[in-house]
């Protein structure tokens, strides 16, 4: 038979580890017998945090990729590229691996990440099985967020480097603050988001904890 | 109080040695084994417990070169370019003021913490966390410091600049003379270090008592 902590009364300090539990009878400590941090059966308001960064996210990832990010200007020419004119820019000048980077860092990996957050929490709700292909679903997502951040560096990179130039000047169009916002938003997504709700639902006659 | 295979039941209190899985929430008996070992999760493998011998000072060690690395990632430019006579070199703080400059403030100060202030700021908690551990002390703000470390972590993105600073040169390559300077070998050095850090350092190691001694108090409640 297996328990999970929460069930059985039982508080797991997230900071050091220690199976908390209070007094028979008593409610439930609110903070860790040995190191004194807030306890919590799941993350507080785990659901509707989750939805409202995740919503946020979708709704920004629309300008970021719809808006200019980099705007070059030499004597002959001046471009404005969108994140994924940019990659296919650099895929016809023959940059194919710096092309697959763009579209994999800052067009694949957001959506896919925003995707899979969704799907975890309808999922949760629907009480779908497979909840240990979905945990592990949430890990690689919560581990490869922060690689989009990749192209605000390049850009700072670029702006830095080139903007004193005499015959080119190259700047960051208004898709990159947007794009920031979609890459820090969903990373608070993920965190935001407590992978033990997707166990919850396998355990009969459960109480949800998503409440706080 | 019987526990059978690691296995722990409702009408039962868990003892000394049992744990809830992080991201589960399984109770479940935490293996006594051998260092250097990881204990995993029974139901959903996730990491419990990473039994390293003398893990906190080892990442005193890496910490303390991080710091000086960190220094130098900061003093020194990443790259440089040479274009008609004209020399431009990128540092950390440069790119972020390039942002500012650029009227994208927001940006800039997004940069700032997760290149410059939040690595700064871990390697400075790890340094106020470990060292008077070195020295058979709890440090006084011991819950504080790791919350924060805990906090932290996922926010100071230096391995994922070196891979943009890459791409940077990539794309830079074609156009213009670029060098490759200090700050980048600094950055890349460091990345190596924090990588290093992640794999060994356990911050519930630092509730098992100063200088690795093992468990002899707490656990009990």
């Amino acid at each position: 038979m297996t328990v999970m902590a929460a069930h059985a009364g039982l508080l797991t300090c997230e900071l050091c580890g220690l199976l908390n539990r209070g007094p028979a009878a008593a409610p439930a400590p609110s903070s860790c017998a040995r190191c004194g941090s807030a306890l919590h059966a799941r993350k507080p308001d785990s659901f509707i945090r989750t939805w409202a960064l995740l919503a946020a996210a979708y709704a920004l990832y629309i300008p970021a990729n719809v808006l200019p990010v980099l705007e070059t200007q030499s004597l002959v020419e001046q471009t404005t590229d969108t994140i994924l004119g940019g990659a296919i820019r650099l895929w016809s000048q023959g940059a194919w691996p710096l092309s697959v980077v763009i579209v994999v860092a800052s067009f694949a990996v957001p959506l896919a990440k925003m995707f899979i957050l969704t799907w975890l929490l309808v999922s949760a709700r629907l009480d779908a099985p497979g909840a240990l292909q979905r945990t592990r679903l949430y890990r690689v997502t919560d581990f490869i967020g922060r690689w989009s951040m990749v192209d605000i560096y390049v850009g700072g990179l670029l702006i830095g480097l080139v903007q004193f130039y005499p015959f080119a000047d190259v700047s960051v169009g208004p898709a990159a603050p947007a794009f920031a916002a979609v890459v820090v938003l969903t990373m608070l997504a993920s965190r935001a988001f407590d992978p033990r709700l997707l166990w919850d639902a396998a355990v009969p006659g459960r109480r949800r904890f998503d409440h706080g | 109080m019987a526990f059978h295979s690691g296995s722990f039941h409702t009408n039962e209190s868990p003892g000394p040695g049992f744990t809830a899985c992080p991201d589960c929430d399984l109770v479940q008996r935490e293996p006594e084994c051998a260092a250097p070992c990881v204990v995993r999760c029974r139901r959903c493998d996730a990491l419990i417990h990473r039994a390293i011998p003398s893990a906190l000072d080892a990442t005193l060690a890496l910490t303390l070169a991080a710091a000086m690395l960190f220094i130098i990632a900061n003093v020194f430019p990443v790259m440089s370019l040479d274009l008609q006579g004209q020399h431009v070199s990128a540092t950390l703080t440069g790119i972020a003021r390039a942002f500012h400059n650029e009227g994208m403030t927001a940006l800039g100060v997004l940069v700032y913490l997760t290149l410059v202030l939040l690595p700064g700021l871990e390697i400075a908690t790890l340094l106020y966390l470990l060292v008077p551990f070195r020295f058979g002390k709890v440090p006084r703000a011991l819950t504080a410091a790791s919350r924060l470390l805990v906090t932290m972590r996922r926010w100071s993105m230096v391995e994922v600049f070196v891979l943009a600073a890459v791409v940077c040169m990539h794309r830079l390559a074609q156009i213009a003379d670029l060098e490759v300077q200090a700050g980048f070998w600094a950055i890349g050095a460091m990345m190596l270090l924090f990588a290093m850090t992640d794999s060994i350092f356990d911050v519930r190691d630092l509730w098992a008592g100063p200088a690795g001694t093992s468990e002899t108090s707490g656990r009990t409640v």
